[in-house]
C-alpha cells in the first residue's frame, strides 16, 4: 500500500508533547472522589467498597459470592472500584466529509491531530479517553481507551477515520452512545466547524446532557472559512461544487457581496447554536482556530502549511488548561 | 517533405489554438457552500479561446522568441544542414547500360560479370554488420536513369540494367553517382561499367570504379561523309572513316547506294593510328549504306546509314564568252547560279547568285605607279593570288557605280573598286580572265577568276543524317562511343571496402528543427504561465 500524504500522527514531537499538560479545572464539585485522580501505579481498576445495588446499576456489577451471605436475599451487593470515580474526556470528532476541505488544508486532519494530542495528554495522566464520531461514517463510532495499548487503538481509529474519509455521510450518529461511556464525570470535547445542521435537534439533546452532572462540554472550533473566500477570490472565475447541483459545469463568477451575505448567514448560525447549547458546562471560545488566509505566510496551501498552523495554534488551546468538570447536577 | 510542411502548419495551428484556449475554471469546493447563495453566472469565463497577453518578461520573451523561430522556418525553408549518420551503408550502383555491355566477355558477357559483382557487392553489404543498409541502382547509357531502391532480399531488376543500343560516356557516370540521395542514405557508390575509370572523386561518398571486360577487338564506323568533288579536277566521293579498336583494319567494306552496292577497299590511316577509311563513289542523291563484313566485338557500330541530297554534279547559268564552261559543271537554268559579264548583266540577274566578269586584264603594259589600295583578308579569294605579280599587272578598276549590295573587297590606290562582293544573295565582282595575255597576267586572271567561281558554287554546310544500325535495323544511339572495346581490364575494386562502416552524410531540412523550437517555446510559456498561477494562489 502506498503511503499516504497526510498521517494522523500530530505534528508534534515528543519533547513538545511532554511540555503540554492538560489541566483539569480545580473549581470542579466535590462529589467523588475529586478530581483528576491518578491511577495507581500496577492497578488497572482499584477495588474500593461494597455497597448495595440500587435501581440503575450495571447488573454485571454485583459480587454474586458475596451478596449470597446477605440475610436477605434481595440484599445484592456491588463492588466499587476506584476507577470508576476517574476522569473520562471523550473527543468527539465532526467527520462530516465537508470535515476534509479545503483540500489543501483538511480540518479533519487537524481535528483528528488534536484528537490524537488530547488523548495522549489525558493517557499519560491516567485518564479515561472516549472517542467518537459524530457522523456516520467508517470506524467505531464509539470507542473507549485505556490502559497500554490505548494509544495504538486510538491511531488505527483515526487513520480509519482520515483514509476512509470519503465514505463518511453528513447524518448523526448516536451521540447518546457517547454520554453513556461517560460515567460517572467527565469531559466531552468536540472538534468541528459546528457548520452541521442539526434539523431533529440531536446535537442539541447530545450537548446539552453533555453538560450535565459533573460533565462539561468544549468545542473547539475549526474555521477555514477565510481561507476558502481567499481562494475563490483569487480564482475569480470557477465552478462552485453544491449539494444541490452536483454535475454542474455552470462557471461562477466571484462575488463580494454574496460572500458577505454568506458569512453573515454562518455567523448567525453559530450563534442560534452556541445560544441553543449553552448549558452550565459549556466552554466554547469566542475565537475560532482559523485557517490562515493565502498569501498572508508564506508557502502554499499544503499540509506543510497545516502542520505550521496546529504546531502553532494547539499548544495555546484553552481546553488544555481548563477542560472543567463543572455542570449541572 | 509537402506532407511534412502539412503536419508541421497543422502542428502549429493546434498549439497555437491551445496557446489561446482559457483554462476551463476550477472546480471548487467549499466547507459552508450551504450558507452562500447563488453566484452571478461568469460573462467571460464562456470564451475558450483569446488572445494571451503576456504578463511579464520571460513568457514574452518564450513568445517572442517562438514567433521568431516561426518566422524563420517559413523564411529559410530551403536551408540544409549535414547530419552524421553512423554505422550505416548506403550503396548506390551505378550500372553502365551502354552497348558494348553486351559484348561477350569469355563465355558470358560484360553484363552477366557486371550482375555477378553486383551480387557479390550486395553480400558484402548485406553481411557488414551494419546497423542499417540500404541499396539503390541507377542505369546509366545515353541518359541517366531513375533511381531504382532495391529492397532487403529482392532480386534485382535486370530488365532495368540490361544493355541498351546506346552509347554511354565515363562523364554521365560520374554524373550519375554524385546525384542526390533519394531516400537512401548513400556511405558508397559503385561504378560497374566496362569503361576505364575516370577522375573524378567524390567528397561525401566512398567511389568504387569496378571495370568489368576483358579487352576485345573491334572495328567500327565512325563517320560517312560526302567528299565535293575538287572543282575542275574531279568528282563527288563518299568517305567513310572508322576505328579499329584492338586489330587491323577491318577486311572490307560494303557500301551501298542508290547505284548498287559495291565493296570498297580499306585503308589504314597513316596519320591515325587505330584509323583507317575507304572511298567509294558519289552516284547522287539517296540513301547510302555502309557495313563492315567483320566488325569484331562490338555489333552496333558496324552498320551506318546516312541520307545525302548533294547533286553530283552543279549547274551553272554559264554566259561568258571568251572561256568555256569547266566540264564538272552542268548547264543550268535560271534557278543556277550565273556567270556573265557585265555588258550581258541583265537587271533581273541582279537578284541571283551570279558572278560578273569585268574587262579589267586589258593587256596593257602595267603602268607606272599603280597599286594596290584597301583589300579584305579573304583567303577564298585571295589565298592563291601572289599580290606583288597582281600589283604588277593590276587590272583596271570597275566602272560605274557598283549594283546593289554589292561592296568593295579590293580596291586599288585610288580607291577604284578592283573587287567587289555581295553577301545575299552571293555575289561577286571581279575582271573577267583572259587566255590570250601574257603568261602571267593570264594565270593571275584565271586564278582569280576561279577562286571566284568555287566561293560562289561552293556548297552551303548542311547537316548530314548519320545513323548506326544493328542487325536488326533497329537505331543504335552514338554507337562509336562504344567502338572501343580493346580497353585494358584495370584492376578490380576492392568490395571489400563496401563493409568499412563509415559514417553516412545526409543533408536534412532544418525547418523542423525550427519549428520545434517553437513549439517548446509556446510550452515553456504555458508552463512558466502555471507557476506563476501556482504563486498567485499560494
Amino acid at each position: 500500500m502506498p503511503a499516504l500524504p497526510f498521517q494522523t500522527d500530530p505534528p508534534l514531537s515528543p519533547a513538545m508533547l511532554d511540555q503540554l499538560v492538560l489541566r483539569w479545572r480545580r473549581d470542579a464539585p466535590a462529589a467523588g472522589v475529586g478530581a483528576h485522580l491518578r491511577r495507581r501505579q500496577g492497578h488497572s481498576l482499584e477495588f474500593r467498597e461494597y455497597r448495595h445495588w440500587q435501581r440503575g446499576d450495571d447488573i454485571r456489577a454485583v459480587d454474586w459470592r458475596i451478596s449470597a451471605r446477605q440475610p436477605r436475599d434481595e440484599d445484592l451487593l456491588l463492588r466499587s472500584f476506584e476507577a470508576e470515580d476517574q476522569l473520562a474526556l471523550a473527543i468527539v470528532i465532526d467527520n462530516r466529509p465537508d470535515m476534509a476541505l479545503p483540500e489543501t488544508m483538511p480540518r479533519l486532519l487537524y481535528a483528528l491531530w488534536a484528537a490524537r494530542a488530547l488523548t495522549a495528554l489525558a493517557l499519560s495522566k491516567g485518564d479515561q479517553v472516549v472517542l467518537a464520531r459524530l457522523f456516520d461514517g467508517p470506524g467505531d463510532a464509539v470507542l473507549s481507551l485505556r490502559g497500554g495499548s490505548a494509544e495504538n487503538k486510538a491511531r488505527r481509529w483515526a487513520e480509519t477515520l482520515w483514509h476512509d474519509r470519503s465514505q463518511a455521510k453528513p447524518r448523526f450518529a448516536d451521540p447518546r452512545r457517547i454520554l453513556d461511556k461517560l460515567r460517572p464525570a467527565g469531559a466531552v470535547v468536540v472538534i468541528s466547524d459546528m457548520l452541521f445542521e442539526d434539523p431533529e435537534g440531536l446535537f442539541l439533546r447530545f450537548a446539552r446532557r453533555a453538560q450535565e452532572k459533573r460533565r462539561s462540554l468544549s468545542v473547539l472550533q475549526l474555521d477555514s472559512i477565510g481561507h476558502e473566500i481567499a481562494l475563490l477570490r483569487a480564482a475569480v472565475r470557477f465552478n462552485l461544487l453544491r449539494a444541490d447541483r452536483p454535475d454542474s459545469d455552470a462557471v461562477d463568477e466571484f462575488d463580494e457581496a454574496a460572500f458577505r451575505t454568506a458569512t453573515d448567514a454562518v455567523t448567525d448560525h453559530l450563534a442560534r447554536l452556541r445560544r441553543s447549547i449553552h448549558g452550565g458546562g459549556l466552554d466554547w471560545p469566542g475565537t475560532p482556530v482559523s485557517w490562515p488566509e493565502p498569501g498572508s505566510v508564506e508557502g502554499a496551501p499544503t499540509s506543510d502549511l497545516l502542520k505550521t498552523l496546529f504546531i502553532r495554534s494547539f499548544p495555546r488551546l484553552g481546553l488544555l488548561s481548563g477542560l472543567s468538570l463543572g455542570g449541572a447536577a | 517533405m509537402i506532407w511534412a510542411a502539412v503536419l508541421a502548419g497543422i502542428a502549429a495551428s493546434a498549439v497555437t489554438l491551445w496557446h489561446m484556449q482559457r483554462p476551463r475554471p476550477p472546480r471548487i469546493a467549499i466547507s459552508f457552500s450551504r450558507f452562500v447563495p447563488p453566484l452571478p453566472a461568469a460573462t467571460s469565463g464562456k470564451t475558450r479561446l483569446a488572445l494571451t497577453v503576456p504578463r511579464d518578461l520571460p513568457t514574452l520573451f518564450c513568445l517572442v522568441l517562438a514567433a521568431l523561430c516561426a518566422i524563420w522556418a517559413l523564411l529559410d525553408a530551403d536551408r540544409l544542414y549535414r547530419a552524421q549518420q553512423p554505422d550505416h551503408l548506403g550503396l548506390r550502383i551505378v550500372f553502365d547500360r551502354s552497348g558494348s555491355m553486351a559484348v561477350a566477355d569469355g563465355p558470358v558477357s560484360r553484363f552477366d560479370s557486371a550482375m555477378a559483382r553486383l551480387d557479390l557487392a550486395r553480400q558484402m553489404v548485406d553481411g557488414a554488420g551494419a546497423d542499417g543498409t540500404c541499396l539503390e541502382a541507377v542505369g546509366v547509357a545515353g541518359q541517366i536513369g531513375p533511381i531504382l531502391a532495391i529492397g532487403a532480399g529482392t532480386p534485382f531488376p535486370e530488365a532495368d540494367l540490361a544493355p541498351m543500343r546506346e552509347g554511354a560516356e565515363p562523364a554521365l557516370l560520374l554524373e550519375a553517382a554524385a546525384l542526390p540521395a533519394g531516400d537512401c542514405a548513400l556511405t558508397h557508390v559503385l561504378v560497374l561499367t566496362d569503361q576505364p575509370a575516370v577522375a573524378g572523386g567524390l567528397t561525401e561518398r566512398i567511389l568504387l570504379w569496378d571495370q568489368v571486360g576483358a579487352p576485345v577487338a573491334n572495328a567500327g564506323i565512325r563517320s560517312l561523309s560526302l567528299l565535293s568533288g575538287a572543282f575542275g579536277q574531279g568528282a563527288a566521293e563518299l568517305r567513310v572513316v572508322g576505328i579499329a579498336s584492338g586489330g587491323d583494319v577491318p577486311a572490307g567494306l560494303l557500301l551501298d547506294g542508290p547505284a548498287g552496292a559495291l565493296r570498297l577497299t580499306v585503308h589504314g590511316d597513316p596519320d591515325v593510328e587505330g584509323r583507317w577509311y575507304a572511298k567509294g563513289p558519289y552516284s547522287g542523291p539517296g540513301s547510302y549504306q555502309a557495313r563492315l563484313t567483320d566488325g569484331g566485338g562490338y555489333d552496333g557500330d558496324d552498320l551506318v546509314v546516312a541520307r545525302i541530297d548533294r547533286p553530283a554534279q552543279i549547274a551553272v547559268d554559264w554566259r561568258l564568252a571568251g572561256l568555256s564552261r569547266p566540264t564538272v559543271l552542268t548547264a543550268g537554268a535560271e534557278a543556277a547560279p550565273l556567270v556573265t559579264t557585265a555588258d550581258l548583266l541583265r537587271p533581273q540577274d541582279l537578284s541571283r547568285p551570279l558572278l560578273i566578269a569585268y574587262p579589267g586584264f586589258d593587256g596593257a603594259a602595267p603602268r607606272s605607279g599603280r597599286q594596290i589600295g584597301r583589300f579584305i583578308e579573304d583567303d577564298i579569294l585571295f589565298g592563291a593570288l601572289n599580290f606583288d605579280a597582281f600589283e604588277a599587272a593590276l587590272p583596271t578598276p570597275w566602272t560605274g557605280p557598283l549594283p546593289p549590295g554589292f561592296a568593295p573587297v579590293m580596291t586599288d590606290g585610288s580607291n577604284a573598286v578592283l573587287v567587289a562582293r555581295r553577301e545575299r544573295p552571293f555575289g561577286l565582282i571581279l575582271p573577267a580572265p583572259r587566255l590570250d595575255l601574257p603568261e602571267t597576267a593570264r594565270n593571275l586572271s584565271l586564278t582569280l577568276f576561279f577562286a571566284g567561281l568555287a566561293d560562289l558554287l561552293a556548297l552551303p554546310p548542311a547537316s548530314q543524317s548519320l545513323s548506326w544500325k544493328d542487325r536488326s535495323g533497329a537505331d543504335v544511339v552514338e554507337a562509336w562511343r562504344e567502338s572501343r572495346t580493346d580497353r585494358a581490364l584495370g584492376t578490380p575494386a576492392d568490395l571489400a571496402a563496401l563493409t568499412t562502416t563509415g559514417t553516412a552524410q545526409a543533408d536534412l531540412p532544418i525547418w523542423p528543427w525550427a519549428i520545434a523550437a517553437a513549439l517548446a517555446l509556446v510550452l515553456a510559456e504555458r508552463l512558466l504561465r502555471v507557476a506563476r498561477r501556482h504563486e498567485r494562489l499560494a
